[in-house]
């Protein structure tokens, strides 16, 4: 079996991966009509569900869910989860550079201290990843 | 406040179970090369046929539902840097259970990112 490091390929899977589990996110969030009244009663949360399965943007946002999930076993079986996982955060790096291109939002100095603050964080990541990956595929 | 958190943390160890299973499940399948259309066919029938990944797909439902009724329940902006603790619970988790090697990198760039989401959701 070969040797692979956080290849960029996979680095751009797990970019588009959480774009698109990020888009189906909202989906789910503007598919649901009915909020939950209690987390502790059976009834209460069947009421949830019930309320809210007819949705078809919260179907859509749950179809788009699932094929993330292939895409995401994929990257699974390339890389660590410990790395995996904090690549993940590149939603919130990728989610306000979209709303300054497509919204033309206005971006607080504090949250470009975070977006550059992420950006570091992933730059360590991806060093950690080339070591730990043999490992993981032997 | 601290019902937002328990539920919350309720709904990430469940995804955090489910990552875990699916990793763990993954290990176990061969890694190969996918270059045709047939491959991936192919290679997603494997994983539905593996058992750990349905109780890492319910286990992850699970989570979703629990994420769902906090979403619907609590701000977005509380929501989001509160789920962070993902991170930690992967962390912890994929040493205990999967064998990975935490080295300083993922720690520190594991803590910087936690840091950043923070500052976004303040910002």
């Amino acid at each position: 079996m070969s040797k692979k490091g956080l290849t960029l390929k996979i680095f751009w899977l797990i970019l588009c991966d959480n774009l698109a589990s990020s888009a189906a996110q909202l989906l789910m969030k503007k598919g649901l009509r009915f909020p939950a009244e209690d987390f502790f009663s059976f009834h209460a949360i069947f009421n949830f569900i019930l309320g809210n399965i007819a949705s078809p943007v919260l179907w859509l946002g749950i179809s788009i869910y699932a094929l993330s999930f292939f895409v995401w076993i994929v990257i699974l079986s390339h890389v660590d989860l410990s790395v995996a996982i904090p690549l993940t955060s590149t939603d919130y790096v990728l989610v306000p550079f979209f709303a300054i291109i497509f919204l033309k939002e206005t971006v607080s100095p504090l949250r470009w201290v975070g977006i550059a603050t992420i950006i570091l964080g992933i730059y360590f990541i991806s060093k950690s990843g080339k070591q730990a990956l043999a490992r993981n595929l032997s | 406040m601290m019902a937002a958190m328990t539920i919350i943390l309720l709904g990430e160890s469940f995804t955090t179970l489910g990552q875990i299973l699916y990793k763990k499940n993954m290990n176990r399948l061969d890694a190969r090369s996918l270059k045709s259309i047939g491959s991936y066919f192919a290679f997603m029938r494997d994983v539905l046929l593996l058992p750990g990944i349905w109780l890492g797909l319910f286990s992850m439902a699970i989570g979703l539902i629990v994420w769902l009724v906090a979403l619907s329940r609590f701000d977005l902006s509380l929501v989001f840097p509160a789920s962070s603790i993902l991170y930690v619970l992967i962390l912890l988790a994929s040493r205990v259970f999967l064998n990975e090697k935490i080295d300083a990198m993922k720690l520190i760039g594991t803590s910087l990112i936690m840091v950043g989401i923070i500052a976004i959701t303040l910002g």
